[in-house]
């Protein structure tokens, strides 16, 4: 851990990618060339910013409070100091490590192997009692050096916050290895823990990545149909109902055993047991792609607002069930008992779908709809606009366009599946960068959220947004940005961009006043997506798309009001965190 | 912007502590208007902006010195002069000097004899000592322990009350002593030019900047800089203390440094550059590595702040240890922690048993540009 922790604390210290990648391909391969596959795989995990593999369905059961009570004991110092350290540090992590150095002879303890990491995380995941995994992390971190410390609790929390943007993790793990990285990155879409990836790229086998069931892969992904620039043959794509509730990925092994894989690749299956039961009905092994939607007695669709007391628990009660049922809206098959089918074109795929559901009784909770193509004859927009609206009438928010000869490629988002959402506006997924309390009933409260895109590796804000969330949601998002406010600048916080929300808007202008050179019209918030990693965000691509299509469209015109993309002023990222410490 | 900071902050002063600080000891120090106030002696410390009487500790506090009567150190008053911020009335008190105040009244009347004594930090900067016929208060300021080649150590002066800075009282912070932190920021300047980088050193003016100027002139690295850091550098030379040679960033380096290495195009300097200074403006020209030279530099937050490559904790505060210390020895009776994490810092001198209060306002480097 030792090694790690140093390569770990090198690549946070690096500004540019590739030395942040060099510096933990060096860890990686030093590990590699001394220990075996569990302590590379913890090696692995660790820099990823977890403990378990992904997909374990098991939980550490470590939270920031349970955290924060082993770095009381830790240190010696009580609650107050801690937390005041915290919030200076902007990371409880770091502060540990800092006050864990004032102890004599820290810098000279034995440290934790990485076969200890791994034991640890099974022992955490195994101990039921928030007593007995307190005193395992004491243990722990009674070995630890200062620099361990930081990176085990970092991981133990759930976040390396190294400035490593997702990649740079497959970067370093190909460039340890020396595996091509398109190579890799492929492998990764297989094989999405971290860890199981190190160890397959070490023994030069990642040409044999390939889909296991029970283990996540990627979600092949949509992209929006205005940043499709050149058209689409119509002929070639069929149609889907786009269902407005949550991605999942339903595993069934050939023993019974039964995997809901959510967005983030974390394991949703308690939350869903009726899916989970009709899955257990299917006589073999499968690995469905769909959408989990609640639904009326009558079998239509409900708004997501319907499926909001069904997410963020683990176990549904009785009157949760009742009043909220889901089904599983399955549109692929990506394995059978005859094992993977992702290299199948689509029609294949949809063909073994059709006959697996058809086998299921028609009240389980696993379902497919009906698929259409465009007539063949008639312009392109407007048999799409005919389908969106029958689309809408049925109560789905719009449609995916699928290639029906290709096969399923996961973690892609190109051509071959595309989204049509509303007729003209349309609405992204941005981060939330900062926010400020609001007026009147709101004060108090932080309602008011600055959003941003991703830039290349930065985050630029393109918006700000007021509304749309409940009060009980403004609670919740007060209480969460609250924690992850790392800079108070009067009454504005700026956050760790760790909130994705889905907004609404009216349109884009450019604009001089936000880092993005755009600002979004009158955004509102759709929902939380809590399914969606900070990453998985849109770019400043999609909006600039969006802008040349309104200028296509006549909608809106090229010119800047008060300044172009030349002339943008520095974005939140550069506010200063410390004052300018100027007389 | 600094204004607008300092409202924000008197706003949480107000409904701050003032009920805590019941008696306000033998002087009745207290907060006023988000100042610290000398009730008996009608004397502002350092206060924001211009008040009728203050005391400037030193030179990071310069817009006090507007003030009708401001009292500070020669230096204070020269570096205050040389970012042009003083009143005519300002008023030099000299280190073996001393100044009589009429102490109020209601607080038993009588006179009370201020004098200064060294309080480390930067070029100037005092502590004042307040005899009264109660006993001895000592406003310590910003105050650090050991010299850094610009300045004194700070003295520990014997008091009963005594009034500290917590800017870095938190135990996560643990500074190297000056002398090495600096001699690491020089060697990586060294390492960077042989590697044909051109080093950047952001470091807060006065104070750090200058004593890392030194360090690298010493050294006989070329050293160029911006014009903040250039302008206290002159003031600076002229209170005497020797910086050596700092030309302005983009002018020729002085003839000595004209070797080989920069006929090739090599970087020819190390540059300072004021802690405001944006990296990435900096980085413009050719290659180039940053490194952020500050107390703050011990967190990784700050460090990412300012986009740099390398970090050294050149302190120009005292850390949690030294301002435990620093109490101690003083032999005060009663502690008021001000200006940074005061609350969880009286919080800790309690445990130790010493009797201390808070008054929460902010650090004085934070006030911004004026």
């Amino acid at each position: 851990m030792k090694r790690l922790a140093a390569g770990l604390d090198a690549a946070r210290a690096r500004r540019s990618r590739t030395a942040k990648e060099a510096a933990i391909a060096g860890a990686l391969a030093a590990i590699a060339a001394e220990d075996d596959d569990v302590a590379l795989a913890t090696a692995a995990r660790v820099a990823s910013g977890r403990v378990l593999p992904v997909g374990d369905g098991r939980a550490l059961g470590v939270g920031w409070s349970l955290l924060f009570d082993v770095v009381r004991t830790a240190t010696g110092f009580d609650e107050e100091v801690v937390s005041a350290c915290a919030r200076k540090a902007g990371e409880l992590a770091e502060a540990f490590a800092l006050l864990v150095a004032r102890i004599d002879g820290a810098e000279e303890r034995e440290g934790v192997s990485l076969r200890d990491v791994a034991q640890l995380a099974e022992a955490l995941a195994a101990e039921p009692t928030r007593a007995g995994k307190r005193a395992l992390l004491e243990r722990a971190f009674a070995r630890a050096t200062p620099l361990e410390t930081k990176y085990l609790c970092k991981a133990l929390g759930g976040g390396m916050r190294i400035g490593a943007q997702e990649g740079v993790l497959e970067g370093a793990i190909a460039r340890a290895f020396g595996v091509p990285l398109e190579r890799l990155r492929r492998a990764a879409t297989l094989v999405t823990d971290p860890g199981d990836l190190a160890v397959l790229a070490r023994a030069g086998r990642v040409e044999e990545a390939r889909l296991r069931v029970g283990r996540p892969v990627a979600f092949m992904l949509a992209t929006p149909i205005e940043s499709i620039a050149t058209a689409l043959d119509p002929t070639a794509y069929v149609l889907e109902d786009k269902i407005d509730g949550v991605r999942a990925q339903a595993h069934r092994a050939a023993g019974g055993d039964v995997a809901i894989f959510a967005r983030g690749l974390d394991r949703v299956t308690g939350a869903f047991p009726e899916v989970a039961e009709a899955l257990r009905r299917v006589p073999s092994a499968l690995v469905l792609d769909g959408e989990i939607v609640a639904v009326s007695p009558s079998g239509r669709p409900r708004p997501f607002q319907a499926l909001q007391r069904r997410l963020g628990r683990a176990q549904p009660s009785a009157a949760d069930l009742a009043e909220a049922p889901v089904v599983l809206i399955a549109f692929d098959v990506l394995a059978d008992a005859s094992g993977p089918l992702l290299d199948r074109p689509w029609t294949e795929r949809r063909a073994r779908l059709e006959a697996l559901v058809r086998s299921l009784a028609p009240t389980d909770a696993v379902r497919v709809l009906p698929t259409v193509r465009l007539p063949p004859h008639e312009p392109f927009d407007q048999a799409l606009d005919a389908a969106f609206g029958a689309a809408r009438a049925r109560g789905y928010e719009g449609l995916v366009l699928k290639r029906a000869d290709a096969p399923y490629e996961p973690g892609r988002r190109g051509r071959t599946w595309v989204k049509v959402k509303h007729a003209h506006a349309t609405t992204l997924d941005v981060v939330v960068v900062a926010a400020e309390e609001g007026h009147g009933r709101r004060a108090g409260v932080l309602s008011d959220y600055t959003f941003a895109v991703w830039r290349g590796d930065d985050l630029v804000p393109v918006g700000k947004a007021y509304t749309g969330l409940t009060d009980d949601e403004i609670d919740a998002m007060t209480r969460r940005l609250d924690a992850t406010t790392f800079e108070r600048r009067g009454g504005l916080r700026l956050v760790r961009p760790e909130v994705v929300l889905e907004v609404a808007f009216d349109g884009v202008q450019r604009s001089s006043r936000h880092g993005s050179g755009y600002a979004l019209r009158f955004p509102r918030i759709v929902r939380v997506r809590d399914d969606k990693r900070p990453e998985e965000a849109d770019r400043i691509e999609a909006v600039a798309a969006i802008f040349d299509a309104q200028v296509a469209s006549g909608h809106r015109e090229h010119g800047a009001r008060g300044g172009g993309r030349g002339r943008v002023k520095a974005p939140a990222a550069q506010l200063s965190l410390f004052g300018d410490e100027e007389p | 912007m600094g204004a607008r900071r300092r409202r924000a902050w008197r706003g949480e002063a107000r409904c701050g502590t003032l009920e805590d600080v019941a008696d306000g000891g033998a002087l009745g120090l207290r907060m006023q208007d988000g100042e610290l106030y000398l009730d008996g002696l009608g004397l502002w410390l350092d206060p924001g902006c211009a008040r009728p009487l203050a005391f400037v500790s030193h030179a990071h506090a310069a817009q006090a010195l507007c003030g009708a009567h401001a009292i500070a150190s020669t230096e204070t008053l020269a570096l205050g002069r040389s970012l042009g911020a003083v009143s005519e009335a300002a008023r030099a008190l000299a280190w073996d000097g001393a100044l009589e105040l009429p102490i109020a009244r209601e607080l038993g009347g009588g006179t009370a004899r201020l004098s200064l004594a060294p309080a480390g930090h930067l070029l100037g900067a005092a502590q004042l000592v307040v005899d009264h016929p109660r006993g001895r208060l000592v406003y310590a300021g910003d105050w650090s322990p050991e010299p850094d080649g610009t300045h004194a150590a700070g003295a520990i002066v014997e008091c009963d009350e005594l009034v500290v800075t917590t800017t870095f009282a938190l135990p996560i912070f643990r500074f190297p002593p000056p002398s090495r932190a600096l001699a690491a920021a020089a060697d990586w300047c060294a390492v960077r030019l042989g590697d044909d980088t051109t080093p950047v050193v952001l470091a807060q003016t006065p104070g750090p900047a200058q004593a890392i100027v030194r360090e690298l002139t010493s050294r006989g690295v070329p050293v160029a800089a911006t014009d903040d850091v250039r302008r206290a550098c002159a003031a600076y030379e002229q209170l005497g203390v020797a910086l050596g040679e700092v030309t302005a960033r983009g002018e020729p380096a002085p003839p000595g440094a004209a070797d080989a290495a920069s006929r090739r195009g090599r970087p020819r300097t190390a540059v300072v550059a004021g802690a405001s200074a944006r990296a990435t403006e900096l980085r413009a020209r050719g290659r180039t590595a940053v490194a952020y030279a500050s107390g703050w530099a011990v967190l990784d937050a700050a460090v990412e702040q300012k986009r740099a490559d390398a970090a050294f904790a050149v302190a120009d505060h005292a850390d949690h240890d030294a301002l435990v210390a620093l109490v101690r020895a003083s032999g005060a009776r009663r502690v008021v922690a001000t200006r940074g994490d005061a609350r969880v810092f009286a919080r800790l001198l309690a445990e130790h048993g010493v009797d201390a209060e808070a008054l929460e306002l902010p650090p004085i480097d934070d006030r911004g540009a004026s």
